[in-house]
């Protein structure tokens, strides 16, 4: 064993090994806050540079640049309101408050810290537990995944403030957004209408864009320009008052992640918003969430990078890649002449240690890097909207158009603005819009899947306890959910009288 | 006044959802998913889905209504004021611009326009930071996107030149 770990720590103490896990989170934390451009994006394009590198560096530099994006999406999330990844679409709920407020770097650095401890945690449960949750991830069959799925969109009654059934119909015109395009059952279209633009359905990334950013610029342009009001907290960062205020969320966030990461398809938005879902639930604060509390966007970052580690362990102990970073990743290894699965650990343990060894460091590179990055990009803040904004526009469009290189998607982001800026002012909340075009796909996909299965029959989704257990738990919530509902409405009619 | 407003609103937003999810139900599921014809349980059609949905939908609408019906406030409600409706529809008019011209002018040459357009309805009156900001951003951000990440972008009429 030690042999191995030394075997391990000699293949990973190369000055290469370092620039490049340097250099990978670097440049994730640059591509991850430019909307448009997305970490799998990044992660495909520096592929081709791992095949002259060792294996361990090479593995390395894309791990170092996935954890740098899925960090990096929350940059813009809080400056522009535009996250650069769907990761970090949780993270505007509070962060862009914040940063109107003129709380940027504060919301900032709250990431930063919340997104390096999860990351932390999450590399060690992957060290620690990969067998265990490899086994326990592989139980989850496509009921098991509805039945989280399902569970997961009581986020809704969170994020939908007082509104909830509005938030109820948003989400559902968002589950309706993620039908479009073609049956993966029976591969018939479904609202095409000829455009062969929309067969793959609509990409993720413009419909963020378009459903956060754009309604904030159009919104600058009707309304009086507010002058940033006299905060003493502007231009501060977190203190460690702030940091240890969210510790607990950011711990609670990190081991949702671990669990929802370890299981292979889910990533790491649903754990993001279930992890704001249940800070929210249980904080004092709970009324300040959405309005930029700065707890809220501590559990949402916690929840997304609590995934980054933990995606490596059906990778690892199974050789299943649980999402499209992870299955780039599996084949830089098969590019390297390595098969990731339980026989790796026997073959090839001292890479493994390596490799363990390099994620740990790369959570110390992104705090260091995060905070490097924070103290120049937070003045972003500081630029008068009439100047920031149109930029911003331009830079959503250079980024739409990135995803797919296809001016159509330009024309979906403008047009999510128009309905995103519609809802605005209808008071219809967004985030449950989005929560349900990203849980869509999954929910009808295990749903159908699940059906598939039981041919037809309604009894698989109570076939297990694990679906049991998601069953009871939607059920506990949902009725807390319409108690705390009746009860402000109680309030809100007191006031009118 | 505020929460008048919002029950305002809640009436139009509950007719909206309705009239969506009936438009979905009768029209566009029928006209715009292609149904096999080898189905062999209803739950797994394509349809079966987004009709749930759309009957959610016109349920949650329903249950928008009678929640401000029995309230029983309407009050009329001004959601852009006038003084900026203008405003508001000349950037609409710019966005419509953005969206067709792209193919025509490329994305750098529409960019500097847009900017600059925009900075002159947003308040801004310095003619340097007008003209450097329309022109540098652009070409930053364009320079990114074609050197750095390598993605090509449609420069529409001026592709030789640029």
């Amino acid at each position: 064993m030690l042999q191995q770990l030394l075997d391990g720590f000699l293949l990973f103490a190369t000055l290469e090994s370092f620039i490049a896990l340097g250099l990978g989170v670097f440049i994730g934390v640059i591509v991850g806050a430019i909307p448009g451009l997305t970490t799998p994006m990044a992660v495909a394009l520096t592929l081709p540079f791992t095949f002259t590198l060792s294996p361990v560096t090479g593995i390395l530099l894309l791990l170092g640049v996935y954890k740098g994006g899925i960090y990096g999406g929350s940059i813009t999330a809080i400056l522009i309101n535009a996250p650069g990844t769907p990761a970090a679409s949780c993270t505007v709920l509070d962060g862009y408050p914040m940063a109107k407020r003129g709380e940027a770097k504060r919301a900032l650095d709250i990431a930063l810290y919340s997104s390096c401890v999860a990351d932390f945690i999450s590399n060690i449960a992957l060290i620690l537990f990969a067998g265990v949750l490899a086994s326990f991830a592989l139980k989850f069959g496509p009921a098991e995944v509805f039945t989280l799925i399902f569970f997961s969109l009581t986020i809704i009654s969170g994020v939908s403030g007082t509104q909830l059934l509005k938030g109820m119909a948003s989400a559902c015109l968002g589950l309706l957004l993620a039908t479009i395009g073609m049956d993966l059952v029976y591969g018939t279209n479904r609202f095409i209408f000829g455009q062969t633009d929309l067969l793959a359905g609509l990409n993720f990334i413009p419909v963020l864009i378009g459903l956060f950013a754009v309604p904030e610029i159009l919104n600058f342009f009707c309304k009086e320009q507010i002058k940033l009001e006299k905060n003493p907290l502007a231009g501060i960062g977190a203190s460690i008052k702030d940091f240890f205020r969210c510790f607990k969320t950011i711990i609670r966030g990190s081991f949702i992640g671990v669990i929802l990461g370890a299981i292979p398809g889910i990533g790491a938005a649903p754990s993001a918003f279930l992890s704001y879902s249940e800070a929210k639930r249980t904080s004092k604060n709970a009324d300040n969430f959405g309005k930029g509390e700065i707890e809220g966007v501590a559990a949402a970052e916690a929840g997304n990078n609590g995934v980054a580690g933990a995606t490596m362990i059906p990778l690892l102990a199974l050789g299943i890649p649980g999402d499209v970073i992870t299955a780039i990743i599996l084949g830089a290894f098969m590019i390297h002449g390595l098969r990731p699965g339980p026989l790796m650990f026997n073959e090839n343990i001292e890479l493994i240690y390596a490799i363990f060894m390099g994620i740990m460091l790369s959570s110390i590179y992104l705090f260091g890097i995060g905070k490097i990055c924070i103290k120049f990009i937070s003045k972003i803040s500081d630029i008068p909207h009439r100047i920031l904004f149109p930029v911003v526009l331009i830079l959503c469009i250079f980024g739409s158009y990135a995803v797919n290189n296809s001016t159509f998607d330009i024309a979906v982001m403008f047009l999510m603005g128009i309905l995103g800026f519609a809802m605005l002012k209808l008071n219809i909340p967004t985030a449950p819009f989005l929560i349900g075009f990203i849980l869509g796909p999954m929910l009808e996909d295990s749903f159908r899947q699940s059906l598939l299965i039981s041919r037809g029959s309604y009894a698989i989704f109570f076939s297990t306890p694990i679906c049991w257990f998601f069953w009871v738990l939607t059920v506990i919530i949902i009725g807390m959910s319409f108690w705390t509902y009746s009860k402000s409405k109680e309030s809100a009619l007191l006031k009118i009288k | 006044m505020k929460t008048k407003n919002f029950l305002k609103q809640d009436i139009f937003s509950a007719f909206a959802f309705i009239v969506f999810g009936s438009f979905l139900i009768f029209f566009l599921i029928p006209v715009g998913i292609i149904e096999p014809g080898n189905v062999e349980f209803s739950v797994l059609s394509p349809s079966y889905y987004p009709r749930l949905i759309s009957y959610i939908l016109i349920f949650i609408g329903i249950g928008i209504l009678i929640k401000n019906f029995t309230s029983g406030f309407f009050e009329k409600t001004n959601l852009i004021e006038n003084k900026y409706l203008v405003r508001m529809m000349i950037v609409l008019a710019l966005i419509f611009f953005i969206i067709f011209m792209l193919p025509i002018l490329g994305i750098p040459i529409v960019s500097v326009f847009s900017i600059l357009f925009l900075m002159l309805l947003g308040g801004e009156r310095r003619p340097i930071i007008i003209a450097c900001v329309s022109i540098l951003a652009p070409l930053f951000i364009y320079l990114f996107f074609t050197k750095v990440a390598q993605i090509p972008i449609p420069n529409g009429l001026f592709e030789r030149l640029i």
